[in-house]
């Protein structure tokens, strides 16, 4: 038996670590995936290392200094405690970004497996289950959140289940969709053929097929989520004081839009620039996953 | 059941698997159609088992009935599935999953979609170990090195940690046979193995299996609609039409005494190198008119009368029960006589 023909072209193919960088390289190349990977990269660094390094705590107050305009020892001014505002802008970063990245995570484990069983199942289990999960869809988002907050009470941890609640139905649906295709694949039908069991099929053969979808869909839900964070600050059911975020910000700020602009505007810019951050990964993310969208290489 | 249908098998050795009247229904929304009727045969260790027919005969659904891997809208109405002696039908779902990948596994059609798109070939081929022997994942990824060394694929060692679409297709069934034998099955089912393949790739793909099949033993079910492929592979043949097993011998007297018409259609629409090109003598090659009956108006008689030459009037009425119409060589045909006749 010869077999030379099946082992020819094999000498250019490259190694696994450059094909890695390869793809890294490729993916520099799409604006929106720089600029919004970028964005995303520094409020990560501003939380892990800018906050060691400002001369002020966001809770340390100056009483020489309220409501103090930007300045040498205060860049962004101060507030209406005198407490250093980039400070608070910084650790606002870092409850905002908990906020949005903890309720995602919190949504994707629960709505990933949920639409993996769904899709796998089908029958009743899929039409009862799904109708419920469209029946969250129908509410306005903002809504929902608002009143899953209000029942739970304030403060950070249950704005950030509040948040993960109204995300979980775009996982499932997103995943069932995607596990409705896939499980019609030869790969599936051979592996039960092999004995293995549903988790198994579930997880090691059907959702990493999946991933890609799931990964663009949580960068764009922690956009969601990080806005929604900010608007229920704002109206007072996410963080309480002395905690920072950038919706409380915005609200307190708010007030003193006239004597300190800086309170108010920081904050909403830092808001604005974390979504478009986040949105424009996502997309870029999605663009780099469809092959159609890039066109032919 | 059994004695309705008879099967020709020599006594004395006990068979890997016997199936005993198996026959599989499609439930639609409003009726229910048979997919495989009354069918029945069995299978010793180390022997290959031809099943041919066209496309919708129910070759396929018989080989997933036997795996319990029928889709939803399918299900095992009667009969037996002896494996071993343990009869499958009605084996808890846990449990045959113990006998699949271990026991029975399978091969299919398409090796560029079988395998999972993200995962190394070695990681495929361990899982299976991983399932069934327990090894450990060191263990299982070196044992699945050596499975791939076993089907005869160049360096192992690094292509073991490659995705399925870095090789070929026939690279790809090799790794499927792989998998399918990781466990040293008693039984493959391969269906269609090499119909998506080159045809010299079919050829060292065959060749592969059969050489597998020697050391260890396995008893191959496999389905085809490629006669060539079953004389050169198979030590007997069923020939299925319409969910009915309609002809069974070993693989020379089927070719050199085909009792029922549609075996015969069939080999006559083999071209043959050097020889004559039909047995009618009309010089083109010969085909059978009309197409496999839809499983929602089956003829109340023989299913291939509408297609047959020698169809009469008791061919349209009832159904011909399988015989024995030579030694070892059952058929269902109210004509065997006039088929045979019509060979010399």
């Amino acid at each position: 038996m010869t077999l030379a023909p099946e082992s020819l072209g094999r000498s250019s193919r490259p190694s696994r670590r450059q094909r890695l960088f390869r793809s890294m390289l490729d993916a520099l190349r799409n604006p929106l995936l720089a600029v919004g990977g970028f964005l995303v990269l520094i409020q990560l660094v501003a939380v892990l290392f800018v906050g060691h390094i400002l001369p002020f705590g966001p809770n340390t107050m100056d009483y020489n200094a309220l409501l103090g305009a930007p300045g040498a020892s205060h860049l962004l001014g101060t507030d209406e405690l005198g407490r250093d505002i980039l400070s608070r802008l910084v650790d606002g970063a870092r409850l905002s970004l908990s906020v949005g990245l903890g309720s995602v995570a919190m949504a994707a484990l629960i709505g990933v497996p949920l639409g993996l069983v769904a899709g796998y199942l089908g029958g009743a289990f899929d039409a009862i289950f799904m109708r419920l999960i469209d029946s969250i869809i129908a509410l306005p988002p903002l809504v929902l959140a608002l009143t899953i907050a209000a029942v739970l009470g304030t403060g950070l941890v249950n704005t950030t289940i509040a948040i993960a609640i109204v995300a979980i139905p775009a996982f499932t649906r997103l995943v069932r969709g995607q596990v409705l295709s896939l499980k019609t694949n030869d790969y599936v039908l051979a592996a039960e053929s092999l004995g293995a069991p549903t988790w198994l099929i579930l997880f090691r053969h059907i959702l990493p097929n999946a991933i890609n979808p799931v990964i663009v869909q949580a960068s764009l839900a922690i956009g969601f989520a990080i806005i929604t964070e900010s608007s229920l600050s704002f109206i007072g059911l996410g963080a309480q004081p002395p905690q920072s975020t950038w919706g409380s910000m915005v609200q307190v700020g708010f007030q003193y839009l006239e004597l300190q602009p800086f309170y108010a505007l920081a904050p909403a810019t830092m808001i604005f620039l974390a979504v478009l951050g986040f949105n424009m990964l996502g997309e870029g993310l999605r663009q780099q996953f469809d092959p159609a969208s890039r066109g032919i290489k | 059941m059994a004695e309705a249908s008879p099967t020709t098998l020599p006594e004395n050795v006990a068979p890997v698997i016997a199936v005993e009247g198996l026959r599989t229904e499609l439930a639609l929304r409003d009726r229910v159609l048979p997919a495989v009727i009354d069918v029945s045969f069995a299978l010793k260790r180390g022997q290959t088992l031809g099943v041919v027919g066209e496309s919708g005969c129910g070759k396929s659904m018989t080989a997933l009935s036997i795996a319990r891997l029928l889709p939803p809208i399918a299900r095992i109405a009667a009969g037996r599935l002896l494996f071993d002696g343990r009869d499958l039908v009605g084996l808890p779902e846990p449990d045959m999953r113990r006998v699949r990948g271990r026991d029975i596994s399978m091969i299919f059609q398409e090796p560029m979609t079988s395998l999972n798109p993200v995962k190394t070939i070695g990681y495929q081929i361990a899982e299976v170990l991983m399932l069934h022997v327990g090894l450990t994942r060191r263990q299982a990824w070196d044992a699945a090195i050596e499975k791939l060394r076993l089907v005869k694929i160049p360096e192992p060692a690094r292509r073991a940690g490659e995705y399925p679409h870095q090789l070929s297709g026939g690279m790809r069934q090799r790794v499927m046979i792989a998998i399918a034998l990781a466990c040293n099955p008693k039984l493959l089912l391969a269906d269609e193995p090499t119909t998506a393949l080159d045809v010299t790739i079919q050829a060292q793909i065959m060749e592969l299996m059969a050489e597998l099949q020697e050391s260890l033993g396995t008893a191959i079910m496999l389905i085809t609609h490629d006669l060539g492929l079953v004389a050169e592979n198979a030590d007997r043949v069923i020939v299925m039409y319409a969910g009915r097993k309609v002809e069974e011998a070993e693989v020379n007297e089927l070719f050199a005494a085909p009792c029922h018409p549609y075996t015969l259609g069939l080999l006559g629409s083999i071209p043959e190198l050097g020889a004559s090109l039909t047995r009618t003598g009309r010089g083109r090659l010969s085909e059978i008119k009309g197409s496999v009956p839809s499983l929602t108006q089956l003829p109340p008689g023989c299913a291939f009368a509408p297609r047959c030459g020698f169809a009469s009037e008791q061919c349209h009425r009832a159904v011909p029960p399988l015989e024995e119409k030579r030694p070892g060589h059952i058929a269902a045909c109210w004509h065997a006589d006039r088929v045979l006749e019509s060979l010399s």
